[in-house]
């Protein structure tokens, strides 16, 4: 069904671009051929457990001979539950990376979800869409034991059938240690029959700026779940020693405190003894007024 | 206030002076007007178009202004450790030519800033200096040092003015314009030559020869600071406070034996200044310029035999003919070996000679500066590889000529209005001969 | 701001690589928005390969979107960070990709560059190499400490910047700066109107100003968001790392390591150490490259070849 109305979209638009190629031919307007960018949609699915799910999409377009992501522009979102008709669910304007994102509850009971992506298109960009079709699935990831080198933690991956949530085995699970610029990947595996797999975090990496390790175990994009995401706290073992700014120091606001007192000494020595000759010539007028008045009194 | 004869027979000699201008010293000053003039013009152009109207890129940051700053500094040492050192050790011949030492002193050092604020971007923010004070910089030590020694110089020429003034107010021989004498009685501050008074005058002046001699030192030092102070090959020296200092001096003193040959002839003081006062200074001189080559010849043998990669880079510019070696030579020889020869033979150790080998020397001193600035910017650590010739080798643009020769005339113009207005031999100190 | 989106990371964190290079073109499109005419909300802009094409104007990213801080702000940095640079130097082959990028970010004149690629060549049997430079942001800055005015100064997560309201143009720094990183405005700065006319901030070096210094700020401005300086993100080899050395983790936009690991396994060393201006900027020596250095020389005009005194043998 919703391929049928996919291939629909794809006829219409070659037919336009035949169109557009023989009204180019035709030269009507040199402008025209430069109207339109052909621009590229993608689309990835995160589970963030619980029934939710985060769609991002990414709209770009091709500018020369690359593709630029394209901010301001307004994607519409699709789902089609267990090949159900298809609704829309929302929409999103692209941020200035290309990215539009929405969310969305999974309603418990359907077995996949086949979403899409639909940027209209406008005078400029010509349109286009993405899909992406998932299971529900849970990650989770739970503190375990403490080795001497390491942080532990269980990660458990469960899947949705029709007898309710089982542990999926064989996914590959990546864990990301969250930091200011990007993560730090720290462990890589793949999850054993029960859906287990215990990932280890180096126990000598220090915390963030919020003094937490943040541990993120993720799978990527995977053919049946899609991207599955969830995050634990730690506190680290270790943390970098902050070294107190000197407070005075050459390279700082304030001066070194003997270069201060070197200062006022030698300042005041000299500018003391300025003030003290500056008194001798206001001495030198009143010794001649005193000689002055002398001479009138006698 | 009795005046005594020697100093109205003197004063005779110089009432022309004072009491009106000839002809050719008006047309004398109205070049120097010109001069400066051009250099406003110069200054203009710099402040309107910015400091792409100089030779200074961003290699070459610094360039002539620095010279003329350190070269008018150097030569302000005439008066402050001349004066300073000749009046401790209570040295007679001192007395008909401490006065002009002093004018140079004070000029210079009204002059020689003038050339720092030229290397200043945002003149409009000089203020912050002072609003946001920073001790660690150097150039605050400079700010603070320079203004300390010009208000001391000043007040150092001043203490031996006041009993000129006081003559000048009195006096019958003097036929000044109203203006003039009201000045003389206001500057006189009633003096009267009482005991008291002089004893006044007198520990001032004790006082302030011993500080200026200290003070003059700081200042120097703390002008090579500026340079002694980066990580720069040629400039990161620990002797370059002394070195300057000696430069300092040694300059200084080549300028007072111009002034002195000068003045001498204009005001026919052969009387005054004898060629004996000539040999004395020239004595000086030769102890210096030794003084000054030892300096020389330590600085550049530690780092050429050290021969660290930086700073051969550096020493190769001064030693190759294709790029500095020509104005290095001219440095050493006319700045150093020169002046020693015709100080040290007895023919040639006459006024004239004296004065032209100073006026060589002074110039090789100036040249010594810009050797001291420029090649070591043009030799950074990081290649430069840059495209853009200007950026490469610095060059004296006419804007920086114009202001050097304006800030020289300057100088000049300051000289001679003061030498309009005091006389240049302290009349109240020396006893003419009868 | 610590904490991203999960959704925007984690595409992000995937398509870094090729989204760098493009967000790079991106940015060169924008700012030859100044260049070209503006008609109706469309504009002219040149893409990589030179053609001219016409798009939206409010489709295109813009250059230089960051926050804006107080100037207190701006002087105290960014709590709890220590930034650090990492420079491979076996990866890079004068690209100089790293130029036009943060010539863009900051608007500045073609000859102006606040990094550089030298060839450098360390000894007469040694072999040459490209070395970028940034400016280090010494833990003892030299510039610093002549400063008469505090217009530079150190902040506490490491930088070194310049308030340029407050420079006095007196040139100190860049006479005590070994590296030649600073460069001065010697006239009116070339940038756009409305970048001239834009309120200071240290932490963007935005706009210049004729007469004061100015140089590499490691985009603070960009940091604060989060994301990675231009130099960084431009280089198509990766040469760049950046990141927190608190944190201990660097990045170059497409590989994320820790910081002691490189530094230890790389044999990293800091340029001159033996000046004691403790720089923030460590290098990894040429070994193992990728690209042999006469790659470098692709790049380059006949003048910038001509200017360099170095011989490749």
């Amino acid at each position: 069904m919703r391929s049928k109305q996919i291939s629909h979209r794809r006829t219409v638009r070659w037919m336009r671009n035949v169109l557009l190629l023989i009204a180019t031919m035709a030269a009507i307007s040199p402008d025209t051929l430069h109207a339109q960018h052909r621009s590229r949609v993608s689309l990835e699915c995160l589970q963030l457990g619980n029934q939710e799910v985060e769609l991002t999409a990414l709209v770009r377009a091709r500018i020369g001979r690359s593709y630029v992501p394209m901010a301001g522009l307004k994607v519409d979102y699709f789902v089609a539950r267990d090949s159900i008709e298809e609704v829309r669910i929302g929409s999103a304007e692209t941020d200035e990376r290309g990215f539009a994102s929405i969310r969305y509850m999974m309603d418990g009971t359907s077995l996949t979800y086949a979403f899409r992506a639909s940027f209209a298109g406008n005078d400029t960009i010509s349109d286009d869409d993405a899909t992406t079709s998932v299971v529900p699935a849970v990650l989770t990831i739970e503190q375990a034991e403490d080795d001497s080198l390491n942080h532990q933690f269980n990660v458990l991956i469960q899947g949705w059938t029709a007898d309710g949530y089982v542990p999926v085995e064989d996914v590959p699970v990546e864990v990301f240690v969250r930091r200011m610029l990007s993560d730090l990947k720290v462990f890589t595996g793949t999850t054993d029959a029960d859906g287990r797999l215990l990932a280890q975090v180096p126990g000598d990496l220090p915390g963030d700026a919020n003094e937490t390790l943040d541990i993120v175990a993720r799978v990527t994009e995977h053919d049946t779940y899609g991207s599955l995401s969830a995050s634990i706290l730690k506190t680290p073992r270790t943390q970098p020693i902050h070294h107190d700014r000197p407070e005075r120091a050459l390279w700082t606001d304030a001066a070194p405190l003997w270069m201060l007192i070197t200062f006022f000494v030698l300042m005041g020595t000299v500018w003391g003894h300025y003030l003290y000759i500056l008194l001798q010539l206001v001495g030198i007028k009143s010794d001649t007024r005193k000689l002055q008045q002398q001479s009138v009194n006698e | 206030m009795r005046i005594a004869e020697s100093s109205i027979a003197l004063l005779r000699e110089f009432a022309p002076q004072l009491e009106r201008t000839s002809l050719a010293a008006r047309i004398w000053i109205a070049f120097l007007v010109l001069l400066i003039l051009f250099g406003g013009v110069g200054l203009y152009f710099q402040v309107k178009y910015g400091h792409a109207v100089t030779g200074m890129r961003d290699h070459v940051v610094w360039g002539i202004y620095i010279a003329n700053f350190i070269f008018f500094i150097g030569i302000s040492y005439a008066g402050a450790v001349i004066s300073g050192i000749l009046h401790l050790l209570k040295v007679e011949w001192r007395k008909p030519f401490i006065r002009l030492a002093e004018l140079i002193t004070v000029i210079a050092t009204i002059v020689g800033p003038v050339f720092i604020l030229l290397c200043v971007g945002r003149l409009d923010r000089l203020h912050h200096l002072i609003i946001y004070p920073r001790l660690q910089s150097p150039i605050t030590w400079d700010v603070l040092a320079i203004s300390t020694y010009l208000v001391g110089s000043i007040l150092l020429l001043y203490l031996a003015l006041i009993r000129d003034f006081a003559i000048y107010r009195d006096t019958d021989v003097l036929k000044v314009a109203k203006w003039k004498r009201k000045l003389y009685r206001i500057l006189a501050l009633g003096y009267q030559d009482l005991p008291r008074q002089r004893l006044r005058i007198k520990t001032s002046i004790d006082l302030l020869a011993v500080m200026i001699i200290p003070l003059a030192i700081v200042v120097h030092s703390v002008l090579s600071w500026i340079f002694g102070m980066t990580l720069r090959p040629g400039w990161h020296s620990t002797i370059f406070g002394p070195y300057f200092v000696m430069a300092a001096i040694y300059s200084g003193t080549g300028v007072l034996i111009i002034a002195m040959w000068i003045f001498r002839r204009i005001y026919n003081l052969q009387e005054y200044i004898t060629e004996k006062h000539f040999t004395y200074v020239g004595y000086m001189l030769l102890a210096l310029a030794a003084g000054y080559g030892y300096f020389t010849f330590s600085e550049y043998l530690t780092s050429w035999y050290g021969s660290e990669h930086w700073e051969s880079q550096v020493l190769d510019k001064l030693f190759s003919f294709s790029e500095y070696g020509a104005a290095f030579l001219f440095a050493n020889v006319a700045g150093i070996i020169l002046p020693i020869i015709v100080v040290a033979v007895r023919r040639l150790r006459k006024p004239g000679y004296l004065a032209l080998v100073s006026a060589i020397m002074v110039l090789a001193l100036w040249v010594k500066r810009y050797l001291i600035i420029v090649p070591t910017l043009e030799s950074p650590l990081i290649p430069m590889q840059e495209t853009r010739p200007e950026y490469v080798d610095y060059a004296i643009t006419w804007v920086e000529w114009s202001l050097t020769l304006g800030g020289l005339a300057t100088f000049l113009l300051l000289f001679t209005l003061a030498s309009k207005f005091v006389t240049v031999v302290p009349v109240s100190e020396i006893l003419k001969k009868p | 701001m610590e904490q991203h989106p999960a959704s925007s990371t984690y595409l992000d964190r995937r398509n870094f690589m090729r989204m760098g290079i493009i967000t790079a073109a991106a940015a060169t499109c924008g700012s030859a928005l100044c260049g070209c005419g503006s008609k109706q909300g469309k504009v002219e802009v040149l893409t990589q390969d030179g053609e001219v094409v016409t798009v939206d104007a409010g489709h295109l990213r813009h250059v230089h979107k960051t926050v804006g801080v107080s100037r207190e702000e701006a002087r105290k940095g960014i709590p709890g960070r220590k930034f650090v640079m990492v420079i491979d130097l076996a990866r890079c082959r004068n690209a100089r990709n790293c130029i036009t990028a943060c010539q863009k970010m900051h608007h500045l004149p073609e000859d102006k560059e606040w990094i550089t690629v030298k060839l450098m060549k360390d000894s007469e049997k040694g072999a040459p190499y490209w070395f970028p430079k940034t400016c280090f942001h010494c833990d003892n800055p030299p510039c610093v400490k002549v400063c008469p005015v505090n217009a530079t100064f150190k902040r506490n997560d490491g930088l070194v910047l310049i308030d340029n309201e407050r420079c006095i143009g007196c040139k100190f720094c860049m006479a005590a700066c070994p590296y030649s990183t600073r460069v001065f405005n010697w006239d009116e700065p070339e940038q756009p109107e409305e970048i001239q006319a834009m309120a200071h901030s240290p932490e963007q070096s935005l706009p210049s100003r004729v007469g004061t210094v100015e140089k590499c700020d490691f985009c603070p401005d960009m940091v604060r968001l989060g994301k990675l300086p231009d130099c960084v993100t431009a280089c198509p080899n990766g040469v760049f790392y950046f990141g927190d050395e608190n944190e201990d983790v660097v990045t170059n936009g497409e590989d994320t390591v820790r910081l002691s690991a490189l530094l230890r396994d790389g044999g990293a060393y800091r340029f001159q150490e033996e000046l004691g201006t403790e720089p923030r900027v460590y290098y990894l020596p040429p070994r193992d490259r990728l690209f042999p250095v006469e790659r470098g020389m692709e790049s380059l005009t006949e003048e910038q070849k001509a200017a360099i005194d170095i011989t490749l043998e």
